[in-house]
């Protein structure tokens, strides 16, 4: 099992944030979230002087306003510094046409919500493992 | 026979479209309710938590009656059936109230609400409740999409033309804003019953609209990207 990784959560609705965090906590390979609003808050959050980008994972909801979950994940595959960041989608979104350009823009994950606790969790342990995987790599 | 079943297809594929925008949009709220009742089961969860839980549960609940009213609206401005309820209205009483409704929505989001109208405002004839529940619509906007830019301005001004007086409502942030064709798309897109990738159904702007059609107006936006965006109403004034 890898190392604690902290998540950063791209999410609009304050329950939701909500919900993930309670997860999270019972999830024990979680050091720590931090809740950006939308994808612009995000960007702002990973471009910081004092944002950790090691160890760091991004869940991100499709649908927020100002920069949608979308627009967020072509916004950091085109920045050099943050391309390699790893993502897993958590949206009510089950659409095919979300899937296949989130999966293009190299998502590790897709997550329709609410997704169950326990598949949640084994979801998030997995994502650990990739992250540790690359950076083997 | 194929022609002839064609525009019923049509129709229902519109319809079909319309019915995946507002299910997705009722699954969101109804699915984080079912998450944290689940969770408030849990008899360890402390106050706190239980306590931002309650607050949160509220909020979405308000959300989605907020979403089922707007919904019911639409389809009566789409019918020609949204009642008015005119009266002679004073503006800057009234956005003052809008400006109140929002404070502490402006609080968690960052911005401030500056009011600009004076006494010399032209009157209007028109249902204070469906103004309030169109400037309500851009504020909140506003928020969503300006959020952390400062301040959201509430701007009346009067335009005196030989057609008639009118008077504008303005709903002014200092966001991102938006283009033109972005503008158009999101009118069309609730209409169409098209789904935007990354987009909810959007009730807002054809609700303004509607709105301002029933009362002999328009919407009104001016925006461009990067310079913010100014959205509002034209209503014919009361001299």
């Amino acid at each position: 099992m890898t190392t604690n990784f902290h998540i950063l959560h791209v999410e609009d609705d304050d329950l939701d944030a909500l919900n993930v965090q309670r997860l999270m906590s019972q999830c024990g390979a979680v050091s720590g979230i931090t809740v950006a609003h939308d994808g612009m808050e995000a960007l702002e959050v990973l471009r910081s002087e004092t944002s950790d980008l090691h160890d760091l994972v991004i869940l991100l909801d499709i649908c927020m306003p100002r920069m949608s979950g979308l627009e967020f994940l072509r916004a950091l595959r085109a920045d050099p510094t943050l391309c390699h960041l790893p993502v897993v989608v958590l949206s009510t979104s089950d659409h095919e046409d979300d899937k296949e350009t989130a999966y293009r823009l190299n998502v590790a994950g897709y997550l329709v919500k609410p997704p169950s606790p326990d598949r949640f969790r084994k979801s998030l342990f997995a994502f650990a493992s990739y992250w540790s995987t690359a950076e083997l790599l | 026979m194929g022609r002839l079943a064609s525009p019923a297809t049509d129709a229902w594929r519109q319809l079909d479209g319309f019915l995946a925008i507002v299910s997705h949009d009722l699954r969101s709220p109804l699915s984080a309710i079912s998450v944290g009742i689940d969770a408030m089961a849990d008899p360890a969860m402390d106050q706190a938590t239980r306590d931002r839980y309650l607050s949160a549960m509220r909020r979405a609940v308000g959300r989605t009656e907020r979403f089922l009213a707007d919904l019911a609206d639409v389809g009566r401005i789409a019918s020609g059936s949204l009642e008015i309820e005119p009266a002679r209205i004073a503006i800057a009483p009234l956005l003052e109230r809008a400006a109140s409704q929002h404070e502490a929505e402006a609080h968690e989001t960052g911005t401030w609400i500056v009011v600009e109208a004076d006494g010399g405002i032209h009157p209007l004839k028109a249902d204070p409740d469906r103004l309030l529940q169109a400037l309500d619509k851009l504020i909140s906007n506003a928020m969503r999409h300006a959020r952390g830019s400062g301040a959201i301005t509430l701007r009346a001004e009067n335009r005196d033309g030989p057609e008639g007086d009118t008077v504008r409502l303005w709903v002014i942030d200092h966001g991102p804003g938006v283009a033109g064709a972005e503008i158009e798309r999101i009118l069309h897109r609730f209409w169409s019953g098209a789904r935007e990738r990354g987009k909810s159904a959007g009730l807002g702007l054809p609700l303004v609209s509607g709105i301002a059609a029933a009362h002999g107006g328009a919407m009104l936006v001016e925006s461009s990207p990067g310079g913010g965006a100014s959205f509002g109403l034209e209503l014919p004034a009361v001299r």
